[in-house]
C-alpha cells in the first residue's frame, strides 16, 4: 500500500494547514446568463468532497470556473492557500489541478499508452511531485488492469467505461494535488459505476489524493464521499456529511 | 518501356516532394484546425532565400540552408502569432482563417515580386549537383538522391517527434481535444506555435530541392499549394502514409502523363485525379480522412 503524502512536509509547514482548495462567493455563468451565484465550498487534505445537484444546476459550470475554463464574475478560488482564481485552465493544471471533463477525458486518436506518457509528460514539469511516475503508472495498470491488456490500442476504440478508467489513470498520472471528476459515471451500466466509484474512492485513500465529485446518482455517491454540498438552480442548498444528507427531505435539494 | 520506368521514377521522386511538403501542411492543420494555406509562402520565402543567400550573395551551401530555415520558420510562426492567434480571439470562423490565410499567400507572393521582380531565378548546379550515373534502366542525379536521403530523414524524424516527445504527443493531443489538452496542463498557444514551426520547417526541405532543380518563382508555391490540397484529399490529413501515398501518386500521375500527353496537360490530369477522387473516394485513402478543420 502506498503511503499519502503529509500535508504539512508540502504547505512548507505551517501549522494552520490550508485546505487544498476554497472556493468562495463563486459567481459565474454565460454572457449575461448568471448560473451560479455565491457558491462556497472547500475541499481538505485527503478529502474526498460530492458536489450533487439536478440536470442544469450548475456543478459543470462550479468545475469549469474552479478549474479557469470559465471566467468567475465574483467570487475566488484558492489551492493550498494561493489565489487561482480567473486562471487559465493549463496554469491550474500546472498548479496541480485536474478535471476529468464529461464523457471526454481521452484523446482517441492515441493508444493507451500515449495518453498515459502524455499525461505524465506534461506534469514531471511541476517540481511538487511527490511520487516517482513509475510507482503512479504501476497503481494506474494495477487498479486497471484493461489499460494493462490494451496498452497499445488507441484509446478511440474503448467503450464508455474503459475512456473513462484511461481518463482517470490519465488525471493521476499528472499527480494532482486536486482531482476534479465530472460525472465518470455517465452512460455507464450500474456495475460499472460502482467500479469507477470504488476505483475514485481507492485512489483518494491509498494515493492521498483529494477528490472533488460531481455525480447524479445520489444514493451511491453518499456511499463514497466524506462530505456533500448540494446546489440546486446554482445556489447552494446544502452542506454537510453523508449522515447529515441522510436526515434531509431530498425533495427540497433537488 | 524505358522511358516509362524513367518517367515514372521521376514521378516517384518528385511526389517525395510533394509529400513532404504536404504532410507539413497536415501536421499544421491536424494540431491547429487552420487550413493553412500560407504554408505555399513558406515555401516560397525559403527557396528565395536560399537562391538569394546561396547564388546571388555566393555565401556558401550552409549559409544558404540557415538563411532558408530561419525564413521558412519564421514566415510560419508570423503568421501565427501576428495573423491566427488574434482571430482564434474573436473566434473567427473557419471561413475567416482560409481567407485570411489565402490573402497572406498572395500578399507575400505580390512582396516576392516587387522586391525580386517577376523573372525566374535559378541556382546554378555546382559540379556535385550535375553528378549522374546509368543504374539498369534508370538515370540516377545527385537530385534523386538527395530527395531520397532527405524525405526519408524527415519522415523518420517527424514519426519519432509524434510518438515519442512530450512536444510531438502534444501535437496530437490538442489535435484531438484542445480543452482537454488544456486541463492537463498543455499551453495551447505554445503548441501552436511549436507546430508553425515544425511544419513549416519540413517545408524548407522541398523548397531548396525544388530551387537547386527548377526555376525559382513567385507563384511556386501556389503551385506545390494546389498539389498539397491534392495530396491530402487523396491521403488524409494527418495522415504520414496518406500524405506520402498522396504524394507520390500526384508526382506519377503528372510524371505518367506526359508519356502520351504534351506536358502542358499534366496540371490537367491532376484536377482529372482529384476530381475521381472526389468522386468515387471522398474519404481519401487512409482512414486519416479529410475531416472539418
Ligand atoms: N456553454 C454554455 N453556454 C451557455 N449556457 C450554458 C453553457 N453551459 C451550460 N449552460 C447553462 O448553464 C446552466 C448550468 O449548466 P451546467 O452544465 O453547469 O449544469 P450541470 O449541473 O452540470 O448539469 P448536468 O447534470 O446536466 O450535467 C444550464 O442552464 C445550462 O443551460
Ligand atoms: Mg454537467
Amino acid at each position: 500500500m502506498l503511503s499519502a503524502g503529509t500535508p504539512e512536509a508540502r504547505n512548507g509547514g505551517t501549522a494552520t494547514a490550508e485546505p487544498v482548495l476554497r472556493v468562495d462567493g463563486l459567481t459565474a455563468g454565460y454572457g449575461k446568463h448568471v448560473v451560479l451565484d455565491g457558491v462556497a465550498l472547500v475541499v481538505g487534505e485527503g478529502e474526498l468532497v460530492a458536489l450533487l445537484g439536478h440536470n442544469g444546476a450548475g456543478k459543470t459550470t462550479a468545475l469549469r470556473s474552479i478549474v479557469g475554463q470559465v471566467r468567475p464574475k465574483a467570487g475566488s478560488i484558492h489551492l493550498d492557500g494561493a489565489a487561482v482564481t480567473g486562471m487559465s485552465p493549463a496554469v491550474t493544471a500546472k498548479r496541480g489541478m485536474s478535471m476529468v471533463p464529461q464523457g471526454q477525458g481521452v484523446f482517441p486518436s492515441m493508444t493507451v499508452e500515449e495518453n498515459l506518457r502524455l499525461a505524465a509528460a506534461v506534469a514531471t514539469r511541476r517540481s511538487s511531485n511527490p511520487r516517482p511516475q513509475d510507482e503512479v503508472r504501476a497503481f494506474v495498470l494495477d487498479m486497471f488492469g484493461i489499460l494493462k491488456r490494451r496498452h497499445k490500442d488507441k484509446a478511440g476504440s474503448f467503450s464508455g467505461g474503459q475512456r473513462q478508467m484511461l481518463a482517470i489513470g490519465m488525471a493521476l498520472m499528472t499527480q494532482p494535488r486536486l482531482m476534479l471528476l465530472d460525472e465518470p459515471s455517465t452512460g455507464l451500466a450500474p456495475v460499472l459505476v460502482d467500479e469507477v466509484l470504488a476505483a475514485v474512492r481507492k485512489v483518494n485513500q491509498e494515493l492521498g489524493t483529494s477528490v472533488l465529485l460531481v455525480e447524479q446518482d445520489t444514493k451511491r455517491v453518499l456511499a463514497v464521499s466524506d462530505r456533500v454540498y448540494v446546489i440546486k438552480l446554482g445556489v447552494p442548498v446544502f452542506d454537510g456529511t453523508p449522515a447529515e444528507m441522510h436526515q434531509q427531505d431530498w425533495s427540497q435539494l433537488f | 518501356m524505358d522511358l516509362l520506368l524513367s518517367l515514372a521514377k521521376n514521378g516517384v521522386i518528385i511526389g517525395l516532394l510533394y509529400g513532404l511538403f504536404a504532410y507539413g501542411m497536415s501536421l499544421i492543420i491536424a494540431t491547429s484546425g487552420v487550413l493553412h494555406f500560407a504554408h505555399g509562402l513558406t515555401l516560397v520565402g525559403s527557396a528565395y532565400s536560399f537562391w538569394f543567400f546561396f547564388q546571388e550573395k555566393e555565401l556558401g551551401v550552409f549559409v544558404g540552408v540557415l538563411a532558408a530555415l530561419a525564413v521558412g520558420g519564421l514566415i510560419g510562426v508570423l503568421v501565427e502569432l501576428v495573423i491566427y492567434r488574434p482571430l482564434r480571439r474573436i473566434h473567427a470562423t473557419d471561413m475567416v482563417f482560409l481567407v485570411a490565410s489565402l490573402s497572406v499567400l498572395t500578399l507575400g507572393q505580390a512582396a516576392i515580386v516587387f522586391i525580386f521582380g517577376t523573372d525566374p531565378k535559378s541556382v546554378r548546379p555546382n559540379e556535385f549537383l550535375r553528378w549522374s550515373a546509368d543504374v539498369g534502366p534508370f538515370n540516377i542525379r545527385t537530385w534523386d538522391l538527395l530527395i531520397l536521403g532527405a524525405s526519408a530523414l524527415a519522415f523518420a524524424a517527424l514519426y519519432l517527434l509524434q510518438r515519442r516527445t512530450a512536444v510531438g504527443l502534444s501535437f496530437r493531443a490538442v489535435g484531438d481535444n484542445p480543452q482537454r489538452a488544456e486541463t492537463l496542463g498543455i499551453k495551447l498557444q505554445h503548441t501552436y506555435v511549436w507546430v508553425f514551426l515544425a511544419g513549416s520547417l519540413v517545408a524548407v526541405l522541398p523548397a531548396m530541392l525544388l530551387a537547386v532543380q527548377n526555376p525559382v518563382t513567385p507563384s511556386m508555391g501556389f503551385d506545390l499549394l494546389v498539389k498539397a490540397v491534392i495530396a491530402l484529399v487523396i491521403g488524409g490529413i494527418g495522415s504520414m502514409p496518406g500524405a506520402l501515398l498522396g504524394g507520390i501518386l500526384i508526382g506519377l500521375v503528372e510524371s505518367l502523363a506526359t508519356y502520351k500527353l504534351p506536358t502542358e496537360w499534366a496540371e490537367f490530369t491532376l484536377y482529372a485525379l482529384l476530381f475521381i477522387f472526389v468522386i468515387v473516394r471522398p474519404n481519401g485513402l487512409t482512414k486519416g480522412a479529410l475531416r472539418t478543420a
